[in-house]
């Protein structure tokens, strides 16, 4: 898996954000869009895109979108 | 995949009842308008039936349970075996099942048991109890699936009161020799039991006059640990993942063609976010997916029997159906049914008023 389709996938789960917004550095709590609805949408997307489950605490842990997709990563192998 | 096949076992009636209390998703001092209608859009739901002033699960387990008797038009001493699914027993002892076995009248030669499963409920019961009749020992059985699960969260968590609904439930099952086989698959995730969980009710942590401290985490989310909380990332996570898993393996398993050979999929009504992601992640004709969450939100075991009750009731009275259900909650646990079913006996949907 790469990091850049990660982050793309990523973004397409927000409707306003513009995708400029969306690095590996980007910090996905502080994004005024993010929610807890689209937290989900992450989650399911993780769970298509990759087949990996994630927990709310790994959600939570996870402060840059590089984080988040190294916790996948890692659950991914 | 922990695999059944329930031979000689026919499902004859089903029956539900709901407390007379229904409350808006409007009504909540939580949500402002525009949160409800968010809440609506997005989790589906907008009603719920809530038991008050002490309405336990086993009065509306009984009050489906005696409509349903009635429908059949069974001896009550023909009744060999009563079982009661709930987590909201009347109390931690004794079993609340065998309270019912009075008060249903029914033969003190009858077997009465508990069995606290969540969400699975439905398919545990017709699982456990069906193999227990396929050799003809026992010719009936009432199968009570119910809970108020209201009142076991807290008043003041936004992220679970809005959620459920309450709801007692009744299926019966007889003996019969042509009855087509039931297949039940049902699989266990004890490494997520912490998702739905709640925390000082057993003998793990008792409950202590701490247990009612309440606590505020944010987000609205204000509960004691005697409360049930619901971890809805990981029970979304989950619910998600492994219900379409056990979906598919089952249809390939027996050759199934969801097309042609399943009159209806009874998806267990989580919340809309949730059944929609399996609907559409197994494949599934969205037109013979019916739901009841706007009306009656989450009713956790009791949810595909009155998803029975309340969308295919017709259908179910005067056809032959095939059908297909899938359940997920507590323990982790989730499965899936493989059944059919022909002139059910179907009551009304009853309202509980206790001063009736």
């Amino acid at each position: 898996m790469e990091l850049k389709d990660f982050i793309q996938n990523f973004a397409e789960q927000f409707d306003d954000t513009p995708a400029s917004e969306f690095t590996a550095e980007t910090v996905f709590h502080e994004l005024d869009e993010y929610s807890s609805l689209i937290a989900l949408s992450i989650i399911s997307m993780v769970d298509e895109e990759y087949g990996v489950m994630l927990s709310g605490n790994e959600m939570k842990a996870a402060v840059t979108i590089e984080d988040l997709y190294n916790t996948v990563k890692s659950k991914a192998e | 995949m922990a695999l059944f096949t329930i031979k000689n076992v026919k499902i004859k009636g089903v029956s539900a009842a709901v407390p007379e209390t229904k409350v808006s998703t409007y009504d909540y001092d939580f949500f402002s308008k525009e949160d409800a209608d968010t809440f609506i859009k997005t989790v589906g739901i907008e009603n719920r039936y809530v038991a008050q002033n002490g309405e336990c699960a086993s009065d509306l387990c009984k009050l489906a349970a005696d409509k349903l008797i009635e429908g059949l038009g069974w001896e009550r001493e023909s009744i060999g075996i009563l079982s009661f699914e709930s987590v909201t027993a009347d109390y931690r002892t004794p079993p609340t099942s065998c309270i019912l076995q009075d008060r249903l009248g029914l033969s003190t030669d009858c077997m009465t048991f508990d069995l606290p499963m969540g969400c699975c409920g439905f398919l545990y019961s017709v699982c456990v109890v069906g193999k227990m009749m396929q050799t003809g020992d026992v010719n009936r059985a009432i199968l009570l699936i119910g809970d108020t699960i209201t009142r076991m969260g807290s008043p003041k968590d936004k992220s679970r009161l809005p959620l459920f609904g309450d709801c007692g439930t009744a299926v019966a099952l007889e003996y019969d020799e042509s009855a087509d086989d039931i297949i039940i698959d049902m699989n266990s995730y004890g490494k997520g039991f912490e998702a739905l969980i709640t925390p000082h009710s057993g003998f793990r942590h008792q409950v202590t006059p701490e247990s009612f401290e309440y606590e505020d985490f944010g987000n609205g989310v204000v509960r004691a640990p005697v409360h049930s909380l619901i971890q809805g990332m990981d029970v979304f996570a989950f619910a998600i993942s492994r219900p379409p898993k056990s979906i598919k393996a089952l249809f390939e398993k027996y050759g199934i063609d969801k097309e042609k050979d399943i009159d209806y999929f009874l998806i267990h009504q989580a919340n809309k976010l949730i059944v929609d992601k399996v609907v559409k992640k197994s494949g599934l004709d969205l037109a013979k997916t019916p739901s009841n969450i706007k009306n009656f939100a989450n009713l956790g075991g009791a949810s595909i029997p009155m998803l029975m009750v309340s969308e295919i009731a017709d259908d179910l009275k005067g056809k032959k159906l095939s059908l297909m259900a899938s359940a997920f909650g507590l323990g982790l646990t989730w499965g899936t049914m493989l059944f059919k079913t022909e002139n059910l006996i179907v009551p009304e949907l009853a309202f509980y008023n206790k001063e009736d």
